[in-house]
């Protein structure tokens, strides 16, 4: 067979599949098995910002930017990001220099549990990359893949037309 | 569940991967993978990362024949990305253009669209897909190298012959008017049946051509050439005639957990009838 790259070879221990992955601008190099999701494997690393929820690409609390686009990272196995970019809403901003779109989630009172937010921050931010003056109509399609149990979605969607304005002012 | 000691092979090109899947068909393409974390089949020894293969191409071709036009899409495009690409001409309502754009915006939310791909999505065909109706619309290629299928031959081989897609081609007529509709629980519920139509008018406004589509069905699909000749010649004025061959249509739909047979046969008339008056295949 041609030579082409085997990651994980069968019979071998879990966990040796090697990765170089970029997260949140920081090269990361790590090992996991091929049957790993790209979610399970951030918040083994660490990056528990990135929440599990149903694990079947319903409720969008996973999403995290893969090389740009939002995806949710339950849906993803972890073998096919090798040497991708990842994103996730603590490579936006944190505590100390929150994001204009986090700020904005935070004024328009759209934070209630908060578990959904950061899947909603990072499908907001992918929104406002493309189109930095979405309709509304714009912004519910956006935010489709995202589920919120608390709020209602109404302060959501004005927490993202808030962040529209602050980042035309910035 | 899938095999903790499972096998990844990230070939450079098409052949590669092909070449894989043959000589093993339990090592199979991975393409969007969600398809493949729903089913998680024991089975499966290894997947084949297609991400490297150059297969997400989508381009455009004009044809010789003026009122002729082709998509060719490499099979690991994803929706979003052909639902991009076409978005670009900024399509009008009742071109197949537009159809196959709303189809694929409907098919599931927008962070889903940005990992399902065209070449995973004919292969699995779900009884909730939302591509396969437009497509029987157009005259449509499987392009599995060097083996080229229409839609209803690779419908029937896509589960016992080991293959992998490299692209689709789809010709399409720009003079007919096409239409597409889904019926489901909530927006981006899965639907419970689509319903898709192209046809196309003489100038004394009688049908000359009629193709209608519906997905969800028993068989998966529903698309029969004696149903679509009982639409031929009539005149869109007439109302009442197409009624009544809706009134008398029956698709095979089955009883779900959510909708009855009878409730979705009735749905399918609607939204077939819908289309047909939004496109101004029926005029009244």
């Amino acid at each position: 067979m041609a030579s082409f790259g085997k990651l994980h070879k069968k019979g071998s221990m879990d966990g040796d599949l090697e990765l170089s992955l970029n997260i949140n601008n920081l090269d990361v190099k790590c090992k996991t098995s091929g049957s790993t999701t790209l979610l399970n494997l951030l918040r083994e690393l660490g990056y528990v910002e990135v929440k599990c929820g149903c694990e079947e690409g319903a409720c969008g609390s996973c999403l995290v930017l893969l090389n740009g686009r939002a995806v949710n990272s339950c849906q993803v196995f972890a073998a096919t990001v090798d040497n991708a970019r990842i994103l996730t809403v603590n490579g936006l901003g944190n505590s100390g220099n929150p994001h204009p779109i986090e700020l904005a989630f935070v004024e328009a009172q759209a934070v209630q549990c908060g578990f959904c937010t950061p899947g909603m921050i990072i499908a907001t931010y992918e929104l406002l990359s493309k189109n930095p003056s979405p309709s509304e109509e714009d912004i519910k399609v956006a935010l489709s893949g995202n589920l919120c149990r608390c709020t209602g979605y109404v302060k959501i969607i004005d927490a993202v037309k808030l962040a529209v304005r602050k980042l035309k002012n910035k | 569940m899938l095999k903790e000691d499972i096998i990844w092979y990230r070939p450079d090109s098409y052949e590669q991967a092909l070449s894989i899947h043959l000589n093993e068909p339990d090592i199979v393409p991975c393409a969007g993978s969600t398809a493949i974390l729903r089913i998680k089949s024991k089975k499966i020894k290894g997947f084949i990362d297609l991400s490297k293969c150059e297969l997400s191409y989508i381009e455009k071709r004009k044809n010789k024949e003026a009122n002729q036009a082709s998509i060719i899409i490499g099979s690991m495009a994803t929706f979003n990305e052909v639902i991009e690409f076409l978005q670009k001409d900024n399509p009008a309502s009742g071109t197949f253009e537009y159809m196959l754009m709303k189809a694929l915006v409907e098919a599931a939310s927008y962070p889903l669209r940005n990992l399902i791909t065209i070449g995973g999505s004919l292969y699995d065909f779900p009884l909730w897909s939302d591509l396969y109706a437009p497509l029987f619309c157009a005259n449509v290629k499987i392009d599995c190298h060097n083996k080229v299928f229409d839609l209803v031959e690779y419908i029937k081989i896509r589960r016992s012959n080991p293959h992998i897609i490299e692209k689709i081609t789809i010709d399409y007529d720009k003079n007919k008017k096409y239409g597409s509709e889904r019926f489901s629980q909530t927006t981006f519920d899965y639907a419970a049946l689509r319903v898709a139509i192209a046809a196309s008018y003489t100038n004394d406004l009688s049908l000359d051509s009629f193709i209608c589509a519906v997905t969800g069905t028993k068989n998966l699909y529903f698309l029969d050439e004696k149903f679509n000749n009982l639409f031929l010649g009539k005149n869109l004025h007439n109302e009442k005639e197409f009624d009544d061959i809706l009134d008398n249509s029956f698709f095979g739909f089955g009883n779900d957990f959510r909708f009855s047979q009878q409730y979705k046969e009735k749905m399918a008339r609607v939204l077939i009838k819908d289309i047909m008056m939004r496109e101004k295949i029926i005029i009244n």
